[in-house]
């Protein structure tokens, strides 16, 4: 994953900052409740796309 | 969104498409050697990033919102009328054809704006609808074949819109006056020629615009109040009738 994009990256509903997940290969926007997969180390930031998180997930990154 | 851009990316790699692109390096490369920053954005695929190679800005990357298997150049997935990167982060962005096939180009435009740092650049790239290319486009109109089925913009009407967004126009040129044949049926002198031609006589109704806008910023200026106490005389003064009164 390109570190100088994920400096200038957020969430493109709610426009907050986005936590990288290098695990799971995700970034998540705590605001709009969105996990966004990157593919192949590119950032796939479109909610249709992404993962709902639950609350105990939204914690963990809390 | 609409896969209308799709299809105009895939247009751009027919014969008629790559000399048009061609045409487009050249002009861009008169221009992006001169804007410097961190960042440098393109919206849409056209031209895989050739586009962008001119350009002296070390991080430049593209946006799509169609999935690609293996994209060539650094690729952001995401929608363009809402886009994922910060407010005043991004220093030049480049549209070549976006917003003639887009529903909603206003607010590509609006993002692009929020995205861009003060004195940033914007690029457009748009067909002409004042041209030879304008008039083909309404034979072909019905067929709803890349790139006849774009809304094809004025720039009159872009420069509006840019206005309308507090942007200061730096160029406008337009280019590209061969006709839109598949099969070149002209030499590359003919086609020179055609350019040289068409840039002194029909300088406004090249197939292709060109616009290049500034984001113009207003910074405050705190005022201060006009009135002001001189303390020395005010001071000597006091003393005087303090004495007197002693």
């Amino acid at each position: 994953m390109d570190r100088k994009l994920l400096d200038i990256l957020v969430c493109p509903i709610t426009k907050g900052t986005l936590i990288y997940d290098r695990e799971a290969q995700e970034l998540i926007s705590k605001s709009a409740k969105l996990a966004y997969p990157i593919r192949n180390g590119f950032p796939t930031l479109l909610p249709n796309e992404a993962r709902h998180l639950d609350s105990s997930e939204l914690e963990r990154w809390k | 969104m609409s896969h209308r851009i799709t299809q105009t990316e895939q247009w751009f790699q027919t014969a008629l498409g790559q000399r048009l692109l061609s045409a487009e390096m050249q002009a861009l490369q008169l221009l992006l050697p001169d804007l410097f920053g961190y960042h440098l954005l393109q919206l849409s695929m056209i031209g895989q990033g050739c586009l962008l190679e001119t350009s002296r800005i070390g991080h430049r990357f593209l946006l799509t919102d169609t999935l690609i298997k293996q994209p060539d150049y650094a690729t952001v997935y995401a929608h363009m009328d809402a886009l994922p990167f910060a407010t005043e982060s991004i220093d030049v962005v480049v549209l070549p054809h976006v917003l003639e096939f887009h529903d909603n180009p206003h607010a590509i435009l609006r993002e692009v704006e929020r995205i861009l740092v003060p004195e940033g650049y914007v690029i457009l790239l748009g067909f002409n609808p004042i041209s030879l290319w304008g008039l083909w486009r309404w034979l072909f109109v019905w067929r709803k074949i890349a790139p006849w089925n774009g809304d094809f913009l004025t720039a009159l009407r872009i420069k509006d819109w840019l206005s309308l967004l507090s942007f200061d126009l730096v160029e406008h040129s337009t280019f590209f006056f061969a006709p839109p044949f598949q099969r070149n049926y002209l030499t590359t002198h003919s086609v020179d020629f055609l350019e040289l031609l068409g840039s002194h006589v029909a300088w406004n109704f090249g197939a292709i615009y060109l616009l290049m806008a500034k984001k113009r910023c207003m910074t405050l200026t705190p005022l201060t109040p006009q009135w002001s106490t001189n303390s020395a005389l005010f001071s000597k003064m006091m003393g005087r009738q303090v004495k007197k009164l002693l």
